[in-house]
């Protein structure tokens, strides 16, 4: 499977760089959108486009030429006219009729679609051809893309990335605070029209490759997939194209050796993988792969963090319970688990862990014990509690019964810049509220060598 | 063009008449700010138009009738000159931004199309963040910072755009008692620099202690002048009374019946 | 705003001429309208509606001046993905008897339901399976229903037409016999010319490449080897049997390296079907060094001619796609 010769294969070069090109541009302009908030306008102008489509093939059936390139650009033409109109009547909705931006945004997808449609099935009975190119564009077929293409959508391409790299500075400034951009002259309506001329453009060109009601897909969600990985502004923008593309070229690379294979294996049938949807299902499964796997704010970095931190209260209770005891004190499993009040396996690991750490020992007989080290970390967590109590009754005023639980939820999120500062507001005090010993400094302090 | 030379009033507002969204808020307001480092207090009941009167004075809002002058200029031409910091931003705190990329915009204004801020605003953005206390949160998105820390950074923000007139509405709103002191520290300074702050205030108590001059507002402009002047207690009394509420009312009811929505 | 205005305008100018585009079909949808009130009158004719004008065309024939005929899917339209729109379920209803394709050629959901269900409808590719299992094709697991494509089992199809009309006017059951028998013959002698013609043709030239997958049971018929009666070779298309669905990378690559296999220097387009993969294919091969051109004529498969002319009807039809691809053949050869 040599990857290079779909790029210079006369078959395959044509829909594999002009699908990486058409993610690249919807990529970008998607995470314009995304950051926007108004992800949902691509959707829409993408499904206005449809009846402009539809006239556009009724315009060029006029004309006495084949159905050519000049027909397409026709159609392509009229699109994008119908996105203008589709993008007019939204802000139309909302701004003078004060409609919500959601029902705004309803009403013209569905209208305009309509239409689209409805002049659709018109023409589906006097000229059945062009209803078939029409379709042609709603659904894309990328397999049909030719060398003339190439061009097109290199221009959309680097249009895009010109408009995005001029721009960014106030870009950036608009779509993070929109009232300082506009108190600042900013341009916001220039960069406004842009980011919508941009869109537009992006569905128009790209509808031919994808169709027009996966270019809604393809607008959203390599954004989605870059998303959680940065917070730096280029770097979503990188990101995002960065998945665009090789989505792109997964989807053409699969759709092609996919089918071979198929073919191969089940002769008898004929699998045609098309490589619109396959490109598109690839950027989708980017983006949920993101929104798990991404370090910090994904679900799954998320869940192991909650459990991590679920396993530390656990371990620190067992080292409080264990001071309470006794500085020699032995529990053995059994005894553990009564204070743990924890599932079996929770249990077991927490054992391991202090184990391992050097916080326990494990005596004869099955039972643990405290080691030195251990004996001072307990003394601290204590220690800790119990000056926060302190700290709650005599700088906060609260109730002497009360600071119990709010310490014991404090203890275990205090990091050491809290500690010292704690420390450095109480002084050093030999009692807390209850009248409780307070464990020593130095007793808390395990001598690093 | 210093207006310490020129004597231009930093601020002047004459017959403004302002709606804002259902209501009317502004009612033939008539005003004059000298120039020349003045810490004005906008203070009012709630829905006096107070911040709407500062909405106006930026060009967010347009008012019905009447004319603002900026520095004696419109404002189109005088956007250099002025910051803001609003109440509580209405910005979108997801999104991928550090503190020290949100200080920096500061000096967006003064950029033209095809550049891109050099090292000199680099150094700027963080001499203005080590001023406001925040230099170690610098590389931190904003959303992980605290609401006090936020509005430092919104202040850094402005004070690097290096204006004539900051207008700020209600800085010291949810603050606490520290910081409130040190942003104080920060007004006094631009004051020395002969910059003008306007300011909506909702602490009355606190007014005669800070400002010098005192914008007094409900609808109508009940008063404009240096804090000794006008901050007395028949002035608050008639600006919080009872008796401003029939104007109200019978405003409304025109806007109703004009088919304003 | 200026820009605004300028493009309302156009965005206007291309609706009404979009709308005027399709008032302008008026004239022929006009004739359909007469000839649909013709249809209704009560004049004692049969009623006969057929799906398609392949079966319209034997119905003619067959019933001659004793039937009213009706074509659902006329002109262009493809039968595949045709659902009803309406006025259709009146003429189902009204029609005396309803004869349409199935093997799934009619797989618009709304249609295909409809004929099912319907008492009066009968399939007449499916009652030729029902005779001759063996000689219906398959490709990728599903029924080839273009078996109008060869006219020796095209003509299976006459005995159950006259069935079908016989049972509602028993009178005319010796009129519509005889007609039959003479179509048959008439069928069978076109067939024969056909197969003729094509024979003229050399056998290494004779490699056929359409838009989709509906010429099958010609080749089997018409372009298979002498010796060996291998027809499978002879014929591919880079669509499937429905030309709706979308088609990937590797079935454009495949046509090319049939192209290349068989030294095939002509593709054929279909008069009711998009150009757009032929147009790929011809591309694409002439980069890689094969010198592939469009026959100027296209050919005929799922929709027929207009009516009047030799393509508008079905043995018309079937001659002149022979003609155009031996002419188209043997012109490559001469030079």
């Amino acid at each position: 499977m040599d990857l290079l010769h779909y790029f210079s294969d006369p078959v395959l070069r044509a829909p594999t760089i002009g699908c990486m090109l058409m993610g690249f541009a919807a990529s970008l302009v998607g995470m314009l959108m995304l950051l926007k908030r108004q992800a949902l306008i691509g959707e829409v102008l993408s499904h206005a486009a449809f009846p402009g489509i539809v006239a556009g093939a009724l315009v060029a059936s006029f004309f006495p030429w084949e159905t050519g390139d000049l027909s397409q650009i026709l159609v392509m033409a009229s699109a994008a006219l119908a996105c203008l109109a589709g993008s007019w009547a939204v802000s139309f909705l909302k701004v003078r009729m004060r409609i919500r931006s959601d029902s705004a945004l309803c009403f013209v997808l569905a209208v305009f679609f309509g239409v689209g449609v409805l002049l659709a099935s018109q023409i589906q009975m006097t000229h059945a051809v062009l209803y078939k190119q029409s379709l042609l564009f709603l659904y894309g077929q990328v397999a049909t893309m030719t060398d003339a293409m190439i061009p097109i959508y290199a221009l959309l391409a680097f249009f895009t990335l010109a408009i995005v790299i001029i721009l960014y500075y106030p870009l950036q400034a608009l779509l993070f605070d929109r009232q300082f951009a506009t108190i600042n002259g900013l341009r916001t309506t220039l960069v406004d029209t842009c980011v919508s001329a941009l869109l537009i453009l992006a569905i128009v060109v790209g509808m031919r490759s994808i169709g027009v009601v996966l270019m809604a897909g393809m607008l959203i969600a390599p954004a989605i997939a870059a998303r959680p990985w940065t917070h730096r502004l280029w770097a979503c923008f990188v990101l995002a194209a960065v998945f665009g593309v090789v989505s792109s070229f997964l989807g053409n690379v699969v759709s092609v050796e996919g089918s071979r294979l198929l073919a191969e294996k089940y002769p008898e049938w004929k699998f045609s993988l098309p490589t619109g949807p396959l490109i598109l299902l690839f950027a989708a499964a980017f983006a949920l792969l993101s929104l798990f796997f991404a370090p910090k704010s994904g679900i799954l970095a998320r869940i192991i963090r909650m459990a991590l931190f679920r396993q530390r209260i656990a371990r620190e209770h067992l080292l409080k319970a264990l001071w309470r005891k006794g500085r020699n004190s032995l529990i053995s499993q059994e005894e553990a688990a009564e204070m743990l009040s924890q599932s079996l396996l929770i249990r077991w690991f927490c054992l391991l862990w202090l184990s391992w750490e050097g916080l326990l020992t494990k005596e004869a007989g099955g039972l643990y014990c405290l080691t030195d080290k251990g004996w001072a970390r307990a003394c601290r967590i204590v220690r800790l509690h119990r000056l926060w109590e302190v700290y709650l009754v005599d700088y906060l005023s609260q109730g002497v019964d009360k600071v119990h639980r709010s310490a014991e939820e404090l203890e275990h999120v205090m990091s050491a810049e809290l500690e010292t500062e704690l420390e450095k507001l109480l002084g050093d005090l030999r009692f807390d509220p209850h009248s409780q010993p307070i464990p020593s400094r130095e007793e808390a302090t395990w001598p690093t060598r | 063009m210093h207006s310490q030379e020129r004597q231009e009033p930093a601020i002047e507002v004459s017959h403004l008449t302002a709606n804002y969204q259902k209501a009317p808020v502004l009612w033939d307001i008539n005003l004059l700010i000298p120039a020349g480092g003045r810490m004005v207090a906008i203070v009012g009941p709630n829905g006096a138009g107070k911040s709407t009167l500062l909405k106006v004075l930026l060009g967010l809002v347009s008012p019905s009738s009447g004319h603002v002058r900026i520095l004696g200029r419109p404002l189109e031409e005088v956007r250099r000159s002025i910051a803001y910091i609003p109440q509580r931003g209405d910005v979108d705190w997801d999104f991928p931004i550090t503190s020290l990329d949100v200080v920096m915009m500061g000096c967006y204004g003064r950029m033209p199309l095809l550049r891109w801020p050099s090292k000199r605003d680099r150094d700027l953005a963080q001499r203005m963040l080590q001023k406001v206390g925040m230099l170690p949160y610098a590389h931190r998105q904003i959303s992980q910072l605290s609401g006090g820390q936020q509005q430092r950074i919104f202040l850094a923000r402005a004070l690097m755009q290096d204006a004539e007139i900051y207008f700020m509405d209600e800085p010291f709103a949810g603050i606490d008692a520290v910081t409130e002191q040190e942003i104080f520290h920060l007004f006094q300074e631009l004051q020395k620099e002969k910059k003008t702050l306007v300011v909506v205030h909702h602490d009355l108590s606190t007014v005669e202690r800070y400002f010098d001059w005192v914008v007094v507002l409900n609808t109508c402009l009940i008063a404009s002048g240096p804090t000794s002047e006008v901050f007395q207690a028949e002035t608050i009394l008639r600006a919080y009374g009872a008796n401003y509420a029939l104007l109200n009312e019978a405003a409304r009811l025109k806007l109703y019946q004009a088919g304003l929505p | 705003m200026k820009l605004k205005k300028l493009c309302i305008f156009f965005l206007g100018a291309l609706l009404a001429v979009a709308l005027a585009a399709c008032s302008k079909q008026n004239n022929s949808s006009q004739e359909r309208g007469n000839s649909l009130t013709v249809w209704m009158e009560d004049n004692g004719k049969i009623k006969v509606l057929s799906t398609v004008r392949m079966i319209d065309d034997l119905v003619g024939e067959i019933g001659k001046e004793r039937v009213d005929r009706l074509t659902l899917i006329h002109g262009e339209i493809d039968p595949h993905s045709y659902e009803m729109v309406k006025g259709d379920d009146e003429k189902i209803s009204f029609a005396q008897v309803i004869f349409y394709n199935g093997l799934g050629l009619e797989h618009g959901a709304s249609l295909s339901h409809r004929l099912q269900k319907h008492p009066n409808a009968m399939a007449v590719a499916e009652a030729v399976r029902n005779l001759y299992p063996e000689r219906i094709l398959k490709r990728g697991g599903q029924v080839d229903p273009h078996v109008w494509m060869d006219i020796s089992l095209w003509k299976e199809t006459i005995d159950p037409i006259v069935a079908a009309l016989t049972a509602v006017s028993p009178k005319d059951g010796e009129f519509f016999h005889a007609n039959g028998e003479s179509l048959k013959a008439r069928m069978l002698a076109v067939h024969e010319e056909i197969g003729q013609i094509m024979n003229k043709v050399p056998e290494d030239k004779r490699f056929l490449v359409t838009s989709h997958d509906s010429f099958h049971y010609f080749a089997r018929a018409y372009l298979a080897d002498s010796e060996n009666g291998q027809w499978q070779q002879r014929f591919i298309a880079p669509e499937g049997l429905a030309p709706e669905a979308q088609i990937s990378p590797a079935d454009i690559q495949a046509v090319i390296d049939y192209l290349f296999h068989h030294r095939v220097n002509i593709v054929f387009s279909e008069s009711n079907m998009s150009r757009d993969a032929l147009r790929k294919i011809v591309e694409a091969s002439s980069k890689k060094g094969l010198k592939v051109e469009i026959a100027e004529a296209y050919l005929h498969s799922d929709a027929m001619g207009e009516q009047g002319t030799e393509t508008g009807t079905y043995l018309g039809m079937m001659r002149h796609n022979a003609q155009i691809m031996a002419d188209a053949w043997t012109k490559k050869k001469e030079e």
